[in-house]
């Protein structure tokens, strides 16, 4: 099992030696895209007890570009999905973008999901009986967009990831990566404040692997903030911060030097 | 925005593409397993065929049951032999009632004080003939001379017969208006009077042309002939009873002279006070009375039929729609994932389960219809379709895809999105 050691990472690291708790090289705390403090999430079973998180604090400011990485098991996806909103912590605060979301209902949950999150899945999770163009869409209806107006912000999401000629393709009908240019169009179309990528690689070949970085890597120039957990040490390799999680704690948090720029 | 052309047609409305996703997704998954989807609809179609089929007769035959019993006019009532008979025992009961006779109905007329008419009736069906033209099986109606009084319809050519032609049993005689034309292709009715017709070889002469009366049931009222009663005797023999219509003085004395008729007779017949009648006392509210029992009867039966199979197509299609809500969990997932609510998916699952409800309402509504077009067509029983059963069949079945869908919709809204993306623990 690849431990999360320094030397064995083939990423370039610039490392700010930094311990494992709050901000790394962020000023201050005002301005955070993300304030999470203590977060838990402690699994009761019959018997035993699981803490996937077990007490995690960690700001994002806008325009980053951060890699959680990690073992199996080591809590990564939890985090992720507190992150996202998908699911809610056992402890802990956690402000996205202004909004403390530890006190929302679902109602308001799926409207921070719908406005401020971007999902992109391993497994893309498009609707299989959509088209491109619809799958693109649906954030948008659920925000309410109509019309025109839905279809336009559809196409030009599917044109930044040079996917408008396949707008009225199915899934069945695109390649992994294109079908994965899809996923990203639609974490994009609402404008949100993170786009978060879990395992966005997992199921694909090495070049198709780069070239969806590399979108990723575009849509971080032009200013989004994005959340990227692998657990594949040249993925992460892309990002700007690397933060590593072990047994539901973070155990560092760098800034690194992207080892692959644009080309 | 090179690319916006040439992609599929813009959606519109926002508010309601959750609306139309669907009942288009409903719609295609209905498609893509046709025999699935034709027995979760099955009970629907059973329960709206039989609701527009059972409805659209019933009204059809209560618009021509009225004119049946209302042709002799509702202020009149009869006197016969033997009334309906609807078991082996009222056959057997009645089978030997004495005969109504000329006499019954002469001292109904002398002692009778609330009577203003007793008409004779008696009919058979015999071969008429003018010249080389042959009619089988035209009815015979033999009358006495009172039939002027009950005849709602009137006369389009001549005059009735005289008090003096029935009691010389004058051979003189009124044709129905299909009869005169099929005896006399394309003359004038008022060139037909005075022509002589054959009933059984007796000459009859032609005096008066009855006005057309329509068909009932697919049977036409109008091919007839009418002849005094005592002319008819003497072609057929006395031996068959006579039927008696009676006509009180006023409307409101309706009931009085049918007591008075009936007092009549159990004295003519010297019926001692525990026996029960040896004759048949009918109204038209009799009539309608029996129709009504059949008819709620029939609908009471409808009721519980459509019941069933709506609670039975209910269930199917629950369980159908718990099965589409298990195998489409990680698309709920995704649109959880993506920000729809609870209502949002509960609004998505009640379309579905109410397009599933409404397509076997639709089915059952053009089965229902068709077998009432086919009943039309291939038998005299008359329909008609009626807008308020087809509103209440698919209001129904709304309600079912409503009732029976919201406890799967439910389920689909309150999955969590992680469990439902089959996130990996
Ligand atoms: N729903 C759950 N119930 C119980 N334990 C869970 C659940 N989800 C995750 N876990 C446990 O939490 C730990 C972290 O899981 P996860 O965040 O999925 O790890 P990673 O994504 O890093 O592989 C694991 O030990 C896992 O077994
Ligand atoms: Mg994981």
């Amino acid at each position: 099992m690849s431990e999360v050691e320094a030397g064995n990472d083939p990423v370039a690291t610039e490392v700010v030696e930094q311990p494992p708790s709050p901000q790394p090289d962020v000023p201050a705390a005002t301005g955070n895209m993300i304030e999470a403090r203590g977060l838990k999430k402690i699994y009761r079973m019959a018997k035993v007890e699981v803490r996937a998180l077990d007490g995690v604090d960690l700001d994002v400011m806008p325009n980053e570009f951060l890699a959680i990485m990690g073992p199996s098991g080591s809590g990564k996806s939890t985090l992720m999905n507190l992150l996202g909103c998908l699911d809610t912590p056992t402890e802990g605060t956690y402000k996205l973008n202004g909004t403390e979301v530890s006190g929302l209902d679902d109602d308001e949950l799926a409207a921070v999901r719908n406005r401020e999150i971007g999902f992109v899945f391993q497994t893309f999770n498009l609707l299989a009986r959509a088209t491109s163009l619809h799958n693109v869409e649906l954030p948008l209806i659920y925000s309410g967009v109509g019309g025109r107006n839905r279809h336009q912000r559809a196409m030009a999401a599917l044109e930044k990831v040079g996917l408008a000629d396949r707008a009225d393709h199915r899934p069945n009908e695109l390649s992994g990566g294109e079908r994965q240019r899809v996923a990203v169009a639609r974490a994009l179309v609402n404008d949100p404040a993170i786009v978060l990528a879990d395992e966005p690689t997992g199921t694909l070949d090495s070049k198709t692997s780069h070239e969806i970085m590399q979108l990723l890597v575009g849509l971080h120039e032009n200013g989004q903030t994005i959340i990227l957990v692998t657990h594949e040490d040249d993925i992460s390799g892309y990002a700007h911060r690397g933060v590593k999680v072990l047994d539901g704690l973070i155990v560092s948090d760098e800034r690194q030097t992207p080892r692959f720029g644009k080309d | 925005m090179g690319a916006t052309g040439q992609s599929r047609k813009i959606q519109r409305a926002g508010r309601f593409v959750g609306l139309f996703e669907g009942v288009g997704i409903a719609l295609e998954a209905l498609w893509s397993n046709k025999l699935r989807s034709f027995l979760t609809v099955l009970g629907n179609i059973i329960a709206v065929s039989s609701i527009i089929l059972v409805v659209s007769i019933i009204q059809g035959l209560d618009a021509e049951v009225t004119d049946i019993f209302t042709s002799e006019g509702t202020d009149v009532f009869t006197l016969q032999r033997r009334g309906m008979i609807f078991s082996e025992e009222m056959d057997r009961a009645t089978r030997s009632n004495p005969r109504l006779t000329r006499a019954d109905a002469r001292a109904l007329r002398e002692e009778g004080e609330t009577f203003a008419a007793v008409v004779e009736g008696v009919d058979r069906r015999a071969n008429v003939e003018y010249r080389n033209i042959s009619l089988d099986n035209v009815g015979i109606n033999g009358r006495s001379y009172e039939y002027v009084l009950t005849d709602t319809f009137g006369l389009q050519a001549g005059r009735y017969f005289s008090i003096l032609e029935t009691r010389r049993n004058r051979s003189v005689a009124l044709i129905g208006a299909d009869t005169i034309e099929q005896l006399f292709p394309g003359l004038p009715v008022q060139s037909t009077l005075g022509k002589r017709v054959r009933i059984r070889g007796t000459h009859f002469t032609v005096i008066g042309v009855l006005a057309p009366k329509g068909s009932i049931l697919g049977f036409s009222q109008d091919e007839l002939i009418v002849v005094p009663v005592g002319a008819f005797q003497r072609l057929f023999g006395s031996r068959q009873s006579l039927g008696l219509t009676i006509k009180p003085r006023t409307p409101e004395l309706l009931d009085q002279a049918m007591d008075e008729a009936r007092l009549l007779m159990r004295i003519r017949h010297r019926l001692r006070p525990g026996d029960a009648d040896n004759f048949a006392i009918t109204s038209a509210d009799t009539f309608v009375d029996i129709y009504r029992q059949a008819t709620t009867g029939i609908y009471t039966i409808l009721i519980s039929v459509v019941a069933m199979a709506l609670v039975v197509g209910g269930i199917v299609i629950m369980n159908i729609m718990l099965m589409v809500v298990t195998e489409r969990t990680r698309e709920i997932g995704v649109r959880k994932a993506v920000g729809a609510t609870y209502r949002q998916i509960l609004w998505q699952f009640l379309v579905e389960a109410i397009t599933l409800s409404l397509v076997g309402g639709v089915m059952g509504l053009l089965l229902g219809y068709g077998a009432a077009t086919l009943v039309g067509m291939f038998s005299p029983l008359p329909y008609t379709l009626q807008l308020w059963s087809v509103w209440l069949a698919l209001g129904v079945v709304s309600v079912v895809g409503v009732v029976f869908g919201i406890y799967p919709a439910s389920r689909a809204a309150r999955l969590e999105p992680i469990t439902a993306l089959g996130y990996e623990s």
